[in-house]
């Protein structure tokens, strides 16, 4: 996940005559490069949506509209709403401590925030049902009250938050390092508070990594698959997310429709990099100077 | 508004950055903390404005006889100066400046109308009057300082501090914000603490410096004072070029501009010209002595140049008009 | 001990300048402890449910031990495919123009940002017998969805990102004047290359290959469509833990879970050490 810092520098003219390699070697990596991506990326884009309409539009639309696809887009708004907010406020509590002040353990402490990339999202799921199923820590307290959070839609909002809990600190706390501390001390030798440090001068200057974040916060979300395939209970209708909606529909080889929900999933996916691409070029140069 | 720093002491895990600081600035003055890098100045200068805290179990910091040691630094009324601006590029320059105003509690607000008043003549102060619309990125390094410097004095703070203002800049620019800060302390009277590496720029802007050298106050004093009469070796060679000279007793410096030269004379001392470097108002002569396989720096006026003119291979006598002696400890 | 009275004297006594220490951290500390750290910890405790030998047994079955030689095996050889068309991809990018370079950079990130889900069942059906890309490789006799090499070309394609991502930045970084001085010393452009250009890049690229096996060995559901999960055969570890969970067997898919933790704290602890070596390079 390259942040928006390192990728900040910019393209260099491509330098001077001496430097160059060979005609062919620079045909011949030109070429390797570009199909190796044709392959790998450029053909399943294409595969997706070709699939998804091969029956026409009308079966296009029956499929992401009929009820099951329906509850399945909701619920995946519904628990996309709840873990980016949620992950968006504790990537900010945790860039601004970690990038504002010294304290011992710091690099441990920005290890551990990455920990859920390097867990396989199927543990993200088993670690809720230990403690959330029936033979769970606090299974049958919730079972006597009625509380059903694994195989639920609660289960899908904590796998949904789990693995998407470092994608905005992440972002932020590269940003926030390059930017240094300077502004905020001179407005605080201002006399502003430390809330207003933070919505005018901090805020400011993070915003476009903070969106850039919070987009690669969101399309995760919306797309978890391991994580949220443990902890839901393939319930369709009701605890099916669209990744798992889109599963049940391939195996029961309903692959247009299959693809049809994919799409959706592909198109946001288009989206969130053309964001970032815009974002990256718009923001270059204001953080570039920033940083300096 | 007076400073009075007392028994200041800062470390840095082991690195002891300020040892045992005592330090009085005048109400109205212009300070310079002088040294080089690793001195301790800059430490210094950031426990004054609240931005870093001496060690606990340490002295006071107090504004008029007033502790405010343990005071936020939002509460100082400082206004603080950074070597690289730290502007907020993402406001104008109006806003910039009109910051410190608006960060204030509704009850002591002033009006926009007051705002805007005070911040055109800041401005006008810095004289950048049309530049109220700009932001930060579309200045000069000089023209950002300056903004710097208006958005301190826009709270009316009680003691201004500069953290090598200019250090960021070329050095033409540098000459020119020297001349205009020193105007600018004329004319707004407020006590003014300057920390620079520059020896040059201390003398010709401070009424009085302080030279700090590994966390201690090496010695303070009226600029000409200071320079005129060093109390140690350190303080002389720091504050302009010398020729050393030292035996196991004692170092003696000499500046070049003390020394002169004469093509015969019998008492003095004798020497080879290795090297003439004659631009501009002073010659700067290279000369090898030849008791004691030493080259020297000379320096002479224009006047004394077309006088005597010297090239290099002339025999020459060197005659020393005044020295620093320092006996060693 | 001392460390410990040093480390909490810090945080009693420390007068902080800018404001929210106490808060922004409070709040860093508990979210990572109630939603990450708390949990994973219940991996360990749950696991000790079973006895050592029953543990040993869960973690050392046939079938899962087979699937730790396709997940940890695969996951290699794929981050290492990876580091190599990696690396060029990101030398061709930095380096040189061609039409529709700015488009082909932009979806590289594409795995990142498409839904495993959605990568698995696309790769499966472009690779099915019947497939777009299936089709002939099924006249060259090549099997594979469905089959191992299936599963190495998901990981492929997941962990396409990573090696690019992190040499690709270094790269633009260097100098080029570092390259102009080593020929103007009378080196090829291969002795340039080897001596010069290459040193900085290897932490980078080491690094991107750790991140890319990483991710690699927990991934899921890109994997699991073209997998045809059969046991002994095309079975992933992370498939283990979910087959022992829909039998209930909680306890035995911790083990197994535990076992893909420690596997993933070491490639951690890896990346941390290969991105400090790294950083020696690096301006400030």
């Amino acid at each position: 996940m390259a942040g928006i810092v390192s990728r900040l520098k910019g393209h260099r003219a491509s330098g001077s005559m001496a430097l160059k390699e060979p005609k062919w070697v620079k045909r011949l990596l030109i070429g390797v490069t570009v199909s190796f991506l044709f392959i790998f990326l450029i053909l399943p884009l294409a595969m997706v949506f070709i699939s998804a309409f091969s029956e026409g539009i009308s079966v296009y639309y029956a499929s992401i509209t009929e009820s099951a696809a329906l509850s399945a887009i909701r619920l995946t708004f519904f628990a996309t709403m709840i873990a980016v907010p949620l992950n968006l406020i504790f990537g900010l509590a945790a860039a601004w401590s970690i990038t504002k002040f010294e304290f011992p353990g710091k690099q441990i402490l920005i290890t551990l925030i990455d920990l859920p990339f390097a867990v396989s999202p199927v543990i993200g799921g088993l670690i809720y049902i230990l403690i959330f199923g029936s033979q769970g820590w606090f299974g049958n307290s919730l079972r006597d009250h009625g509380i059903q959070i694994v195989f639920a839609a609660p289960g899908v909002v904590l796998g949904t938050i789990f693995v998407t809990v470092p994608f905005i600190a992440r972002e932020l706390i590269p940003l926030m390092q390059a930017q240094g501390k300077d502004q905020e001390l001179a407005a605080i030798t201002l006399g502003a508070s430390g809330w207003q440090v933070f919505w005018r001068v901090t805020l400011p200057k993070i915003k476009w990594g903070l969106l850039y974040g919070v987009i690669l916060c969101n399309g995760r979300a919306m797309g978890e698959f391991g994580a949220v395939s443990v902890l839901s209970g393939h319930i369709r209708g009701q605890t099916n997310t669209i990744p798992l909606h889109i599963e049940i529909l391939y195996n029961e080889y309903h692959t247009t429709a299959a693809f049809a929900m994919a799409s959706l999933l592909t198109f946001l996916a288009l989206v969130t990099l053309g964001i970032k691409t815009y974002i990256e070029s718009k923001a270059a140069d204001e953080m570039n100077e920033e940083i300096s | 508004m007076s400073i009075q720093v007392n028994n200041i002491h800062k470390t840095f895990g082991k690195f002891k950055a300020l040892d045992q600081i005592d330090l009085e600035i005048p109400s109205g003055g212009l300070v310079a903390l002088l040294g080089p890098s690793g001195s301790g100045k800059t430490t210094l200068l950031r426990i004054i404005a609240g931005l870093d805290f001496a060690d606990a179990g340490s002295g006071t910091i107090s504004f008029n006889g007033l502790d405010v040691t343990s005071l936020a630094a939002a509460k100082r009324k400082v206004g603080f100066v950074f070597q690289h601006y730290a502007l907020f590029n993402h406001m104008s320059v109006f806003e910039n400046i009109a910051f410190g105003l608006r960060v204030r509690p509704k009850s002591e607000q002033p009006s926009e109308l007051e705002i805007e008043e005070r911040v055109h003549k800041l401005l006008k102060l810095i004289k950048l009057e049309n530049f109220g619309k700009r932001f930060p990125k579309q200045l000069s390094g000089g023209q950002r300082q300056r903004i710097a410097l208006a958005r301190a004095l826009a709270v009316e703070p009680q003691v201004l501090l500069l953290d090598e203002p200019f250090g960021a800049l070329d050095a033409r620019v540098r000459r020119e914000l020297r001349r205009w800060l020193r105007q600018l302390h004329e004319e707004i009277h407020v006590t003014t603490i300057l920390v620079t590496h520059d020896q040059e720029e201390a003398l010709e802007i401070a009424d009085e410096v302080a030279i700090l050298n590994h966390g201690k106050i090496e010695q303070r004093g009226r600029s000409q004072a200071v320079y005129d009469f060093p109390t140690n070796a350190f303080v002389c060679e720091f504050l302009g070029d010398v020729n050393s000279f030292s035996n196991e007793k004692q170092t003696t410096l000499v500046r070049p501009h003390e020394i002169e030269l004469y093509r015969h004379e019998p008492s003095g001392i004798e020497g080879v010209v290795r090297s003439v470097n004659a631009f501009g108002a002073v010659e700067r002569i290279e000369v090898d002595l030849l008791c004691e396989k030493k080259l020297i720096l000379v320096e002479r006026s224009s006047a004394v140049k077309e006088k005597h003119p010297l090239s290099t291979g002339d025999l020459v006598c060197v005659k020393v008009r005044k020295e620093f002696i320092f006996p060693h400890a | 001990m001392k460390s410990q009275f040093s480390f909490l004297r810090f945080f009693k006594s420390q007068p902080q300048v800018i404001p929210g220490f106490g808060l922004s951290l409070g709040f860093t500390l508990f979210y990572l402890a109630l939603i990450v750290l708390i949990p994973l910890a219940g991996i360990f405790i749950k696991s000790s449910s079973l006895s050592w030998e029953e543990i040993w047994m869960t973690v050392t079955h046939p079938r899962v031990l087979h699937s730790y030689k396709i997940s940890f095996g695969l996951s290699l050889l794929a981050s290492l495919i990876n580091g190599f068309f990696g690396f060029v991809i990101a030398w061709v990018l930095v380096r040189y123009s061609f039409p529709g370079k700015r488009i082909l950079d932009a979806l590289i990130d594409l795995p990142f940002a498409l839904p495993t889900a959605v990568a698995g069942i696309t790769l499966c059906s472009l690779y099915a017998p019947s497939g777009w890309i299936g089709r002939y490789l099924e006249l060259l006799g090549l099997k594979v969805s469905y089959t191992p090499l299936g599963i190495l070309l998901a990981l492929i394609f997941i962990g396409t990102p990573f090696v690019v991502r992190t040499v690709q930045p270094v790269l633009e970084d260097l100098d080029q004047e570092v390259e102009e001085a080593a020929i103007s010393l009378g080196a090829d452009r291969l002795q340039t290359f080897f001596r010069v250009l290459m040193p900085p890049l290897i932490p980078p690229l080491l690094t991107g290959i750790a991140l890319a096996f990483a991710r690699a060995v927990g991934e899921y559901g890109s994997v699991i469509f073209i997998a045809g999960n059969m046991p002994m055969k095309s079975e992933i570890t992370p498939l283990m833990i979910v087959i022992q969970l829909e039998q209930y067997e909680y306890a035995k898919a911790t083990a197994i879970a535990g076992v893909m933790l420690v596997v993933s704290f070491l490639i951690l602890l890896c990346i941390n050490l290969l991105q400090s070596w790294s950083s020696r390079y690096q301006r400030n």
